[in-house]
Formats: C-alpha cells, sequence, structure tokens
C-alpha cells in the first residue's frame, strides 16, 4: 500500500509539474491574447457608452451633429487625412498622445468651443448660456457621470476608428475622398477674419478663442470651469500677485505679468493648480498679440502705446521671451501658421 | 617558537602534514558534517531515516528516531504520534479535515502572490484584476487556483460537519471541538465571502451589498452592524478596504487561532473517533483489537498525506488548466442593478429563506437560531451512542436537515420564485449580463451585415432580421431587399421556405451559428403566450447588425408586443373608463369656466376581472378555458361583484354618486412594451471558445 502510495504520489506530483509547465510555455500567448481582449472588450463598452454619453451631441458612430464628429474623417485621426489637420497638433498636445488627449477633454470638458464659428455646443442657444461649459466634464472627479475607467473606454472606442485608416498616404487620400458624409472640423467658413488691431480689444477677443485659450480659461465670472484659474478678474488680480511676497516670477506691473503668464505659463503657478497644463507654445506669439490679448483681459484698462506697446518696454518680459524662444520675432509661427497652411492647401 | 628542529624538519613535515590530508576520509568527514546539519535542522533524523521514511521503511536506528523527532521538532510535535487504524479508515473520515487544512494553505499561498499585484481601492481593484489577467505570468493560473480552493474548502468544510454529525463523533469529550469546529465554519463562509468583493465586479459588488443589506435588518443594532460593515451608506471605498482587511488579516488569524485550538483537541486529547462499528459493533476481539492498534504517522500516515498533496494539487492543476476559469464579470457599477443577484452556492440556502418572508424573521432570526442550535448539537443530543441504528432521532433530524438545505438552495437560484417579464426573461437568455453568453459567443464572420450601404447619405452598413413579424410582411415590396431586410420564416432550416428570406450570403449557410440562434429567438418569442403581436402591426422581435468601425459591429435585438395584463390569479382583466365628477351640493356635476364638467383627480377607470376557468388540461399541453368567466370588479376589500345578466352593474363614486358601467363599453388592458438590448462587438474580444 505505502508503495502504491508512494508512486502515485511520485507519479501526481510529475504530472502537476508537467501541467504547468505546459501552462508557462503558452503563458506568453495567453496573455497577449487576453490583453488584446480586454482592450477590444473596452472598445465594445466604448461605443455603448458613447451611445449613451455622447451621440445626443457629437453623433451616432461619432459622425458628428451639433457637436464635431470624433470619426476617422475627423481631426483626431487626421494626420493620415490629407487635408486635415491634426487636432492634436493644434492644440498643444504630440501626436502620439490621442488616448490621453480624449481622456483629458471627456473628464474636464470644454469651456468655449475653439470653433465657436461652427461648433458651439451647449452654447448654441443665446445669451442665457454664455455660462454654460460648450462640453460638459464628465468625470465623477469633476461632478460628471463617468468613472475613470468609463472615460477610458470611451477613448479606446474613438482611437479604434483608426482601424479605417490606411496605412499608406495614397491609399488615405482615396479612402479619404470617398466618405461622403465627411464633415472637416476645419473649414474655415470665413466668418472668423482676424481683425487688422486696431482695437486691440476685439484683436484679443478673437485671439483668445482662435488660440484656444478658452477651453480652458473662462473669462465669465460665473462659469464652472475649474481646469485653469479664471481669468475674469485677471487685471485686478495680476497687481495682487506681483504684490505678494511668493511671487517668484520676474514681472513688475499687470500687464508684465499677464504677458509673463501666456509666454512663460511655469515662471509662476497660481496655488491649486498645475503646472505644465498650459502649452508652453505661445512663447513664440508676437508682441502685438500679446499686447491685444492683456487689453482683452484688462477688459479695455491697458491700452497698448502703438508699435513696440508697453510689452518690449517691460525689462521682465523682453527677459521671459528671451527664454523661451529664439524665433521670438518671425512673424507667425505654431497654431496659426497651421491653420493657415491648411486653409490654403483644403479643397 | 619555532625552534631549529623544526625548522629543520620543515620539509618532511608538510609532507607527512600533506599526506595526513590526503588519506584523511574527506567524503566521510562531509556525511558527518552533512548529517549533523540535517539531524540539526530535522529534529535529529539523519538523512539515511529521512530517506527510509520516505520508502516507508523501518526505522534505521534503535531507538526509534521518529518518536524522538515528535518530541524535539516544533512542527512534527503538533502532529499525534499515531493513530488508531480503525480511525484511519479513508471511508470513516473522508480525509475532510485534512482537506480543509489543505486548502487553507493553498489560499494562503496564492492569496499572497495575489496580494502582490492588487490594490483595495475602487479607482484601482477592477483594472488590477485585468493587469493580473493579462500581464502577469501564471496571474490567471493564481487566481484560479485561488478561487477553487476558495470553493473546495466551503465543500470540505460544510462536508466535513456532515460527517462528523452522521458518524456521531461530536460525543462526549469531543463536544467542545465541534464547538470549535462550527466557528470555523462560520469563519470559512465569512472568509470566502469577504474574498467575494475584492474583484470589484458587478457580482461581487451586487452579492455583498445584498448580504450586508441582511445585516440591516437585525433588530436594534442592524443599521450600525451595516455602517460598520460597509464603511459608509453604499458600499465603497471604505467597505472594499474592510472586506479586504477582514479577508487577508483578521479571519485568517481567526482562522488560525481556532484552527489551532480545534486541531489540538484532536491530536492531544481524543484524537480522531474510531468509527462506530469498532467501538460499538459486536466486533470479534481479534477484529477489534487489529482495528484498534497503532499505526505510526511516520512514516506511514505522512507518506499518505504526502500523497494526498501531490494528488489534490494535481488535480487542481489540471481542473485550472483545463475547465475551471474563475469569473469576472463588468466593473461594479452602483447604477446598473443587474437583472439576477444569485449569491455564491453556499448562502443559496439563505437567498431562498429570504423568498419565504420577512427579512427580520428569515434573513437574520432563523439563521442565527439555526448557527446557534448548530453549536449546541452535542449538549442537545445525550445520546451517548454512535451507531447509526442506535440514534434513529438525530440521523433522522440529520437527513432532514441536509434536505431541507437542499431544497431551500434551490429556492435560492432564480430558477424558483422570481418572475421576470417574459421578453426580458427571454433576451436575458441570449444576452445575459452576467456572463458573455450565446449572442457575443458567435464567431464575429457569422454576424452578417448588409453588403451595399443603405444610400449615399447612410454608408454604413446596417442588416435588420425580422425575426418574429406579422403575417405578409415579408412579402410587402417595402422590405424586398434582401440585402437590408431578413425575415426568419421558419424554425426548419431545412424547409424550402426558409431560404427565400435570405440573402444569399446567408442562403449559402443555412446552418450557421447566428441563424441558429435566430431561429431559437423566434421559437422563444413565439411560444410565449404572454407575447401578442402588437395591434400596430409592427413586428414582434427584431435584431439589427450594423458596422460600426472595420472591427466593430453593433447588434441590437429588441422584442416588441402587446402585454395582456393578466392579473395575479391568471384571469383576464378588462379595463371600462370611468369618471369620477366633481358633484355640487345639490347632486349635480361642477362644471368648469368651459362648461366641462370637472373630473376628480385622478380619473380611473374600474378593471373588470374575467374569471378564467381552465379546463382539463389537453395532450398538447394546454388548458382551455371555460365558457362564462363571470366578470366581476373587485371592491376595496378584494370582494368580487358581479355583472348583472344584462351586462351592468350600479357603481357609486367618490361623492356618492350611482352610475351604471356597462360591459360593453369594456376595452382590453393592454399595454405596448419593448425590451431590448444592444451591444458592440468587436473581432477581437475573444468572447468566442
Amino acid at each position: 500500500m505505502t508503495r502504491i502510495e508512494i508512486t502515485l504520489g511520485l507519479l501526481a506530483t510529475i504530472g502537476a509539474i508537467l501541467v504547468m509547465g505546459l501552462i508557462g510555455a503558452t503563458e506568453e500567448g495567453r496573455m497577449a491574447g487576453a490583453a488584446r481582449g480586454f482592450t477590444t472588450r473596452s472598445v465594445e463598452r466604448g461605443a455603448k457608452l458613447f451611445d449613451g454619453q455622447c451621440a445626443l451631441c457629437h453623433g451616432p458612430n461619432a459622425v458628428g451633429l451639433k457637436c464635431p464628429p470624433l470619426d476617422q474623417t475627423s481631426g483626431l485621426h487626421g494626420g493620415k487625412n490629407p487635408g486635415v489637420a491634426w487636432r492634436l497638433e493644434e492644440m498643444g498636445w504630440e501626436r502620439t498622445m490621442l488616448f490621453e488627449y480624449i481622456v483629458n477633454v471627456v473628464s474636464n470638458g470644454r469651456n468655449a468651443s475653439t470653433r465657436p464659428w461652427q461648433w458651439k455646443g451647449n452654447r448654441d442657444v443665446g445669451p442665457s448660456t454664455e455660462s454654460l461649459m460648450a462640453m460638459p466634464a464628465f468625470a465623477q472627479a469633476n461632478n460628471g457621470p463617468l468613472r475613470p475607467d468609463q472615460i477610458r473606454d470611451i477613448a479606446n472606442y474613438l482611437v479604434a476608428f483608426e482601424d479605417f485608416l490606411p496605412e499608406d498616404p495614397d491609399e488615405a487620400k482615396a479612402f479619404a475622398a470617398a466618405v461622403p458624409n465627411k464633415v472637416s472640423s476645419f473649414d474655415d467658413p470665413g466668418l472668423n477674419q482676424r481683425p487688422d488691431g486696431s482695437d486691440p480689444v476685439a484683436l484679443g477677443a478673437f485671439l483668445f478663442t482662435d488660440l484656444a485659450c478658452a477651453t480652458c480659461h473662462a473669462v465669465e465670472a460665473a462659469s464652472p470651469l475649474v481646469v485653469c484659474p479664471n481669468l475674469s478678474t485677471i487685471w485686478t488680480t495680476a497687481a495682487d500677485r506681483v504684490a505678494d511676497p511668493a511671487y517668484t516670477g520676474a514681472a513688475d506691473g499687470e500687464a508684465a505679468y499677464i504677458a509673463e503668464s501666456i509666454r512663460n505659463p511655469g515662471a509662476f503657478v497660481v496655488s491649486g493648480f498645475v503646472n505644465g497644463v498650459m502649452p508652453a507654445t505661445f512663447g513664440t506669439l508676437p508682441d502685438a498679440d500679446v499686447d491685444a490679448l492683456i487689453a482683452y483681459l484688462s477688459k479695455g484698462a491697458y491700452t497698448p502705446l502703438g508699435a513696440g506697446g508697453a510689452i518690449t518696454a517691460t525689462a521682465g518680459i523682453t527677459a521671459t521671451a528671451g527664454t523661451t524662444a529664439t524665433a521670438g520675432t518671425t512673424a507667425t509661427v505654431g497654431l496659426t501658421a497651421t491653420r493657415s497652411t491648411t486653409s490654403t492647401t483644403a479643397p | 617558537m619555532l625552534g631549529s628542529n623544526t625548522l629543520r624538519n620543515l620539509r618532511s613535515n608538510v609532507a607527512g602534514e600533506w599526506q595526513r590530508i590526503r588519506d584523511y576520509d574527506w567524503l566521510k568527514w562531509a556525511a558527518g558534517v552533512g548529517d549533523y546539519v540535517v539531524r540539526g535542522i530535522m529534529a535529529g533524523l539523519s538523512a539515511k531515516e529521512l530517506r527510509a521514511i520516505l520508502r516507508g521503511d523501518v526505522p534505521t536506528e534503535r531507538p526509534n528516531p521518529r518518536y524522538r523527532a515528535q518530541v524535539k521538532s516544533f512542527m512534527l510535535h503538533l502532529r499525534p504520534k499515531y493513530y488508531q487504524r480503525g480511525s484511519t479508515w479513508f471511508t470513516h473520515t473522508w480525509r475532510l479535515g485534512w482537506f480543509a487544512t489543505y486548502f487553507f494553505v493553498v489560499e494562503t499561498i496564492t492569496g499572497l502572490i495575489l496580494m502582490l499585484f492588487y490594490a483595495p481601492t475602487p479607482e484601482r481593484a477592477y483594472g488590477d484584476m485585468l493587469y493580473i489577467l493579462s500581464n502577469v505570468p501564471y496571474g490567471k493560473f493564481m487566481r484560479d487556483m485561488h478561487r477553487l480552493g476558495a470553493e473546495g474548502m466551503v465543500a470540505v468544510v460544510i462536508l466535513h460537519m456532515v460527517r462528523v454529525y452522521f458518524t456521531g463523533s461530536y460525543k462526549k469529550e469531543r463536544a467542545f471541538t465541534w464547538f470549535t469546529g462550527v466557528i470555523l465554519l462560520l469563519v470559512t463562509l465569512v472568509l470566502s465571502f469577504s474574498g467575494y468583493l475584492l474583484p470589484w465586479d458587478q457580482l461581487a459588488y451586487w452579492a455583498v451589498t445584498i448580504g450586508t443589506s441582511m445585516a440591516e435588518a437585525a433588530p436594534g443594532f442592524g443599521m450600525e452592524v451595516n455602517l460598520l460593515l460597509r464603511g459608509a451608506v453604499d458600499i465603497w471605498a471604505g467597505g472594499l478596504l474592510r472586506f479586504y482587511l477582514l479577508h487577508i488579516f483578521l479571519l485568517p488569524l481567526v482562522a488560525i487561532v481556532v484552527i489551532s485550538i480545534h486541531y489540538y483537541k484532536v491530536s492531544r486529547e481524543h484524537s480522531i473517533s474510531l468509527p462506530a462499528v469498532v467501538e460499538e459493533g459486536d466486533m470479534s476481539p481479534e477484529e477489534k483489537r487489529h482495528h484498534e492498534e497503532r499505526i505510526d504517522l511516520i512514516p506511514n500516515l505522512i507518506i499518505h498525506e504526502l500523497m494526498l498533496t501531490s494528488v489534490a494539487t494535481f488535480l487542481m492543476v489540471v481542473a485550472v488548466a483545463t475547465f475551471f476559469s474563475a469569473p469576472l464579470e463588468q466593473h461594479a457599477d452602483q447604477a446598473v442593478t443587474p437583472l439576477h443577484t444569485e449569491a455564491p452556492w453556499y448562502f443559496l440556502w439563505l437567498q431562498g429563506m429570504l423568498k419565504l418572508g420577512s427579512k427580520q424573521l428569515f434573513g437574520i432570526v432563523l439563521p442565527t437560531l439555526i448557527f446557534v442550535v448548530l453549536f449546541v448539537v452535542p449538549w442537545i443530543d445525550r445520546n451517548p451512542l454512535r451507531l447509526a441504528k442506535r440514534r434513529p432521532v438525530a440521523i433522522g433530524i440529520g437527513v432532514m436537515a441536509c434536505i431541507i438545505m437542499l431544497v431551500l438552495t434551490y429556492m435560492g437560484t432564480p430558477r424558483y420564485g422570481i418572475e421576470t417579464p417574459p421578453a426580458q426573461d427571454i433576451l436575458s437568455v441570449f444576452v445575459p449580463q452576467t456572463h458573455p453568453g450565446p449572442l457575443r459567443e458567435l464567431p464575429w464572420d457569422d454576424l452578417h451585415t448588409a453588403q451595399t450601404p443603405a444610400d449615399a447619405a447612410d454608408t454604413r452598413l446596417k442588416r435588420t432580421y425580422y425575426v418574429s413579424y406579422p403575417v405578409g410582411m415579408d412579402q410587402d415590396p417595402q422590405y424586398a431587399d434582401r440585402d437590408k431586410y431578413v425575415f426568419v420564416n421558419s424554425l426548419d432550416p431545412a424547409d424550402p421556405a426558409f431560404l427565400t428570406g435570405l440573402p444569399p450570403d446567408l442562403a449559402d449557410e443555412p446552418d450557421s451559428e447566428f441563424l441558429q440562434l435566430l431561429i431559437a429567438l423566434k421559437a422563444k418569442v413565439e411560444e410565449q403566450p404572454k407575447l401578442i403581436q402588437q395591434t400596430s402591426g409592427a413586428p414582434k422581435a427584431v435584431v439589427t447588425v450594423e458596422y460600426i468601425q472595420p472591427e466593430l459591429k453593433w447588434v441590437y435585438a429588441a422584442v416588441f408586443w402587446d402585454e395582456m395584463e393578466l392579473d395575479r390569479e391568471k384571469d383576464l382583466t378588462y379595463m371600462i373608463p370611468f369618471t369620477d365628477y366633481e358633484l355640487m351640493p345639490d347632486g349635480s356635476v361642477r362644471m368648469d369656466a368651459a362648461g366641462k364638467p370637472v373630473q376628480l383627480e385622478p380619473a380611473k377607470s374600474k378593471k373588470v376581472v374575467f374569471d378564467l376557468e381552465y379546463g382539463a388540461e389537453a395532450s398538447d399541453g394546454t388548458r382551455p378555458i371555460l365558457a362564462d368567466p363571470r366578470p366581476h370588479l373587485k371592491d376595496a376589500d378584494g370582494n368580487a361583484i358581479y355583472f348583472e345578466a344584462d351586462g351592468t352593474l350600479e357603481v357609486t363614486d367618490a361623492q356618492g354618486k350611482k352610475s351604471t358601467i356597462s360591459l360593453a363599453d369594456a376595452m382590453p388592458n393592454i399595454k405596448p412594451s419593448k425590451q431590448e438590448e444592444y451591444l458592440a462587438i468587436h473581432r477581437d474580444s475573444q468572447y468566442h471558445h
């Protein structure tokens, strides 16, 4: 009996080791399959969540409705479609960060549309919606309905529209042309021409939208947007900031403070907000544009002194501009350039 | 001090020393050192002796070093030196106590490994499960082993108690051991249940929500207990952390302490009971002596236990490698209540009891009573005899209790006593919430959509399958495009008519799993008597399949029907419009400014019930409705008020005004209803096995 038990025990031990070895041999493939399975199930859930939460504004299957399309024809995947600009590039994000970009926008919402002449979002029904966010914040952390994993599901679903896009650029071009219900979010209907600059406040208002400042910064005191500081009282706040002993920047006045915040956002970060959220690409803005923005944000309290303006005269600002950009004087760079090229190549 | 002689003789001294070193029996020395080390670790057992033990041989030294080891070794001293032969019968103990310990060890090892990759927060827990399953080598293996071990431990502990009861092994000096055993049963159940929540999926979340809500029903302190367990009004971060700490710290600690007490009593005080036939049966003295002989723990029982360990581990590994897979549902969601929340199998009896009546009585009082009785069984049963035939009452009660538990367990399943709307029932077969289900498990390519877009404006490829539809709809020219509109017109794919409803791409494969599924759906919808064809002429069951991405299809399944309301007694009900008007003091009806009678809110209809009397069951299983259903209303007390022979009935409204209602105005009590499920299915979601 003992002999039988010893034999049985040995056989079972060897058997268990063999089976575990077999599991180990196939483990890599199994894990890869499981990972792919979980991602695609996330796409499935994302499709369903999109249908329930997003399709009302962005259209069924993300083809666009009162808000822009987000499918394969949109700028989200635009870089692969000739003639459509990369949305990420326009917003100052790395091209490879589509997933993170979507998670960010869905979580935090958008205060104002970056293209209000085309997509108004929730602000489409007159002055009563002025203080509404164009796109509400969906994260539960922002009092929205969605858990973090659900937002990732939606991002996975939108990223999966890539499956439509051919890798080859020529094929991609043919593909883009063959999609009949294509709605590009980057068609500038000419309704929003850049003002000539004779009225700095008007030019500032244009730039505030055109440079997408409004997506994060609210200029209405009542706005629920909390992602970035509310700028409704920035002119009076700026004076306090500069006077504050905790202030670490180089500015010596309200205008200089605002200019510094635009060109070098990391110079001073308001308590409660995170450094690095605001793109550093504005360091190369021409002086005249910065002047116009200050005029707009100060609600007319600040008047630029004409060519060169007060800005270049401020010591602090010259230093800031110098640190952030060497091409400070090149006429238009960055975002504005992207858009103007797009509109010339667009059919 | 080195003298000159030493120097002079150095050469020969070194040579001599070298010779000595060379001649020395190093092998023996090494064996001696090895033996010393082995003996030091193994409580005096030499390597040779260990080998003999593992081969089942007789001791190599005298006196028997194995007994000495049991005194000196901490691990071995926990075990008795010997058992009586009778108590080691396999069919006496079934090794259930041993298996319980084995599973406890398996759970500890696999649990510790799983803990490395798990954080008990709502933000991370579910993601960590996915991580374990997709990024940790042997992660799925460990999780499945842990789950299988948990199920095994609960089952074994319950069986252990049943065995001890039926062999009468809880009597006399073993009473307290029984008592600690019942504590261990409770600890095992709660240990398993507390682990239930940790994956943070729907199954876990709702099972535990219901479990803790039972505590709420406890009189007096229910609210406090519930709060203590959940850490908040609802289970969230606080509750998860509490269940985690219960699961990995408090309960294992209690288990280890109580197991120690339980086993100490067995090993030092009263040992495992002898079978009753040996103790009380009429055996010859020789036979009896044979069964009372001592069997040494070392080597016989040690080898047996090693064998059991190997075989049990082998079986578990094979089960996990082949068929057993720990379930993981969708992420916990407070907003989505599952259709059926099923307790783990070992608590189904409790769920079954809850269906019998009040939460207080059946959820708290009776279960507590059951455990109180279990605790004191040895003190209730004063009969000192152990043979089954000498304790018929105890055996009878035990058998009854087992049967009642099994029946309650069955009653705990959703099959018993829960009536879901039939359409929901039907759809939940095809698209269940708790597991992938047949629709998700279809091969992806089987889900055929249209081959051509609907029109230039709508380029999506979409096809509608009419599963159950009004007669003639498939002949309607509006639906002639078989690429877009497919009709499942027969329950038999071999029926030649079947193909006429299909487009060419499906007609090639009438046996495809997808078509089989549609046929099954058609059968279910058309066989359900409560689903009446819509009066609007719309179809009853529809499935659409649509491409939304190259690798993503959108499947929508819906059942539409007009529900004929049947009341609790399955009688047919009709509604008769009946309006209460506001009356003036003189008895006339008050008119509003527009000259219309002012209605009392709410305006209601009277429900007319036709008592349906059913005839004997016909051969096809249906029961004909007998004539003269005796239409009546029900008064406030539920008593029937029958209509006159001429079909009228005088009723009094809220203001005391009498009016006559007529059966001629009765309308069937129909409400249009819809049940739908929609889901996206991805090519690579790996539901299909």
